[in-house]
């Protein structure tokens, strides 16, 4: 999991009563996330690293670090798999 | 040349049609319903007519089938096999060249869909909808849930669609529904409109009936792909899905499992 996450440019979020909804302007399709997708979201106002982001999932949720990393690791494979992130090496 | 005035919304529409067989597919689209004498005024757009363009598809009526779109000086143009729509620069005038009913059906809702959109006058919703006791429920779903078995279990109550609902969402207050001419099985004016929208149902067929009341994100992420719309500007998309994002704050949206009878008004009204 080497390398960094950030925003595909032309994705929008919208709050909907504290749910986050993610819309991709180039292919005009709506993703709804949880609190903790919405939250790593929210975090990529710069690109981060894996480790990055999971330490400062573990500290927002107060949860230790292996339950954060499979669920982080699984999120941004769904996230970058449909376009909505993009990860650099 | 023949003309005709429609009236889609509150847009006035002159159209000028290329001959009779214009004409009459004109008719089994939008219907012939006269503009009302107190409407009369200068038109609010001029759409040319003509038959004899392209081809008819070979496919199923709701496979998704491109569009080529271009955007230059002089306006915007959407083309595909079946018809070319070309709309001006100043948006007042368009071509529309088709080749049988659903490729005229689709160009019009093609124009009626960016001009509304670039206005950011409202949304075109796959859904027929009713007038009950002066409000409009809009019922939707996908392919086959039932929009237009509800509109035939509802009369003899007033229907604004049967397919495709015309939304105007103002910058405050009510969404407003007006009525639809883009009709399928149910030609019959509603003799009301606009109506303000009291809510919207996603239809479930089951063996009982019930709603049950869908969060914002839920109904957001449930409407979205109902709404009309050909994409070819990010900023208009945007624009729109905050439209969208506007309808299901001002406006509730519930799951509705109902049979095949209209008991569904008894838990809706």
């Amino acid at each position: 999991m080497s390398g960094s996450y950030s925003r595909h440019g032309a994705v929008e979020m919208l709050d909907m009563e504290g749910e986050a909804i993610l819309l991709n302007q180039e292919t005009f399709t709506v993703t709804k996330l949880n609190e903790t997708g919405g939250f790593v979201w929210q975090s990529l106002t710069e690109p981060l690293t894996f480790e990055d982001l999971a330490e400062r999932l573990s500290n927002e949720f107060r949860t230790g670090r292996e339950a954060v990393d499979a669920d982080l690791r699984h999120f941004l494979e769904q996230l970058t798999e449909i376009g909505l992130i993009r990860r650099e090496e | 040349m023949i003309e005709a005035l429609r009236l889609i919304g509150d847009n006035l529409i002159r159209f000028r049609l290329s001959g009779p067989e214009a004409e009459r597919y004109l008719a089994m689209t939008i219907g012939s319903r006269p503009v009302p004498p107190a409407v009369r005024r200068a038109p609010d757009y001029t759409i040319a007519v003509s038959s004899g363009y392209g081809h008819p598809l070979e496919i199923a009526e709701d496979a998704e089938v491109p569009v080529a779109f271009e955007e230059t000086p002089r306006g915007l143009t959407f083309t595909r096999a079946d018809y070319r729509l070309a709309i001006s620069a100043d948006r007042r005038e368009a071509d529309i060249g088709f080749c049988d009913y659903f490729s005229l059906r689709t160009a019009l809702l093609n124009w009626l869909s960016t001009v509304l959109t670039e206005r950011r006058w409202g949304l075109i919703v796959h859904s027929s909808c009713v007038v009950n006791d002066g409000e409009a429920h809009l019922f939707t779903g996908y392919s086959g849930a039932g929009k237009s078995t509800v509109a035939a279990l509802s009369r003899p109550r007033p229907l604004l669609a049967d397919e495709s609902s015309i939304l105007q969402v103002p910058e405050v207050g009510r969404i407003l529904v007006h009525d639809s001419p883009f009709r399928n099985d149910f030609p019959e004016p509603a003799g009301v409109s606009p109506v303000p929208l009291r809510a919207v149902y996603l239809l479930e067929q089951s063996t009982s009936v019930g709603k049950r009341r869908l969060r914002g994100s839920e109904a957001m992420l449930a409407l979205f792909d109902k709404i009309v719309h050909w994409k070819y500007d990010n900023r208009l998309s945007a624009g729109l899905v905050r439209q969208c994002k506007t309808l299901v704050e001002r406006v509730p949206v519930y799951v509705l499992e109902f049979q095949k009878n209209d008991r569904f008004w008894e838990v809706i009204s």
